[in-house]
């Protein structure tokens, strides 16, 4: 009586999974296929003072799988951009500690097409 | 009456290794090759679950109704405690990305929770089948 609708919920199953696989299938490949796809710039450095500088970093990306609530750490200090998406160069204007430039970038934090946290820590 | 045993027998057996097969198999499987993450399972704990799967498979078909669905009901919840204790909803990995060793980790909780969601919903289905199977 029922083995329709059971049918049905595999098949339902089967493809809104697929679905949802989606942006990671085409996330994980764009990465594979271009290891330079997520660029980092820091660009028009100025120094402040001896311990503060300015400078702008700019992110651009290559997959057509938008990033959203990126966060890179740079030293102890967190860097948050809202959306990143295919060719399109995101830049903020900020303040760092040069010791924060010497520790380099730490860590990335940022949600795959809005579904999957990713997180990386750089050793 | 054996012809029946045997039948009941096998077809429990037959549902154990389906069970077996998509959450301890093949669903770790997929998410290991989509992820590109090793899952990496002891085999005395997959002989374990096998066992488990096809002694419930086969107690669900073979007792009487009621229990059947008790038996089933509990196939199902294993097969979530799989997916949610073993898989877990995170994977983490040391990988070199540019010549920089780098320490990632995925969270894929939105896949697990439709998939869990899905199995919650054909065991309900089942258990509601079987128990119009035993009103009538």
């Amino acid at each position: 009586m029922f083995a329709g609708f059971k049918y049905t919920i595999i098949v339902l199953a089967i493809l809104t999974s697929l679905i949802l696989l989606l942006p990671l299938l085409v996330f994980v490949w764009d990465i594979t296929q271009n290891p330079e796809c997520i660029v980092l710039k820091f660009e028009n450095t100025s120094y402040i003072n001896s311990e503060e500088l300015k400078t702008n970093i700019t992110v651009s990306y290559c997959s057509s799988i938008p990033l959203r609530n990126v966060r890179i750490q740079i030293g102890s200090r967190l860097v948050e951009f809202n959306y990143i998406s295919k060719g399109v160069s995101c830049t903020q204007e900020i303040i760092l500690a040069t010791r924060d430039l010497e520790e380099g970038i730490r860590g990335l934090e940022a949600s795959i097409g809005g579904f999957y946290r990713l997180v990386l820590k750089f050793e | 009456m054996w012809r029946r045993i045997i039948k009941n027998t096998l077809f429990g057996v037959f549902k154990g290794v389906v069970y077996y097969w998509v959450f301890w198999v093949l669903i770790p499987w997929l998410i290991s090759i989509i992820l590109r993450i090793p899952f990496e399972q002891p085999l005395h704990l997959a002989v374990l679950v096998l066992g488990v799967f096809i002694g419930l498979g086969v107690a669900s078909s073979s007792t009487k109704p009621f229990i059947g669905i008790i038996l089933s009901v509990l196939s199902a919840l294993l097969a979530l405690n799989i997916l949610v204790g073993i898989l877990g909803g995170v994977v983490s990995a040391s990988i070199e990305y540019s010549g920089v060793f780098v320490e990632a980790s995925l969270d894929y909780t939105p896949l697990l929770v439709l998939i869990v969601g899905f199995t919650v919903i054909y065991a309900i289905i089942d258990c509601f089948e079987r128990f119009l199977k035993l009103e009538e």
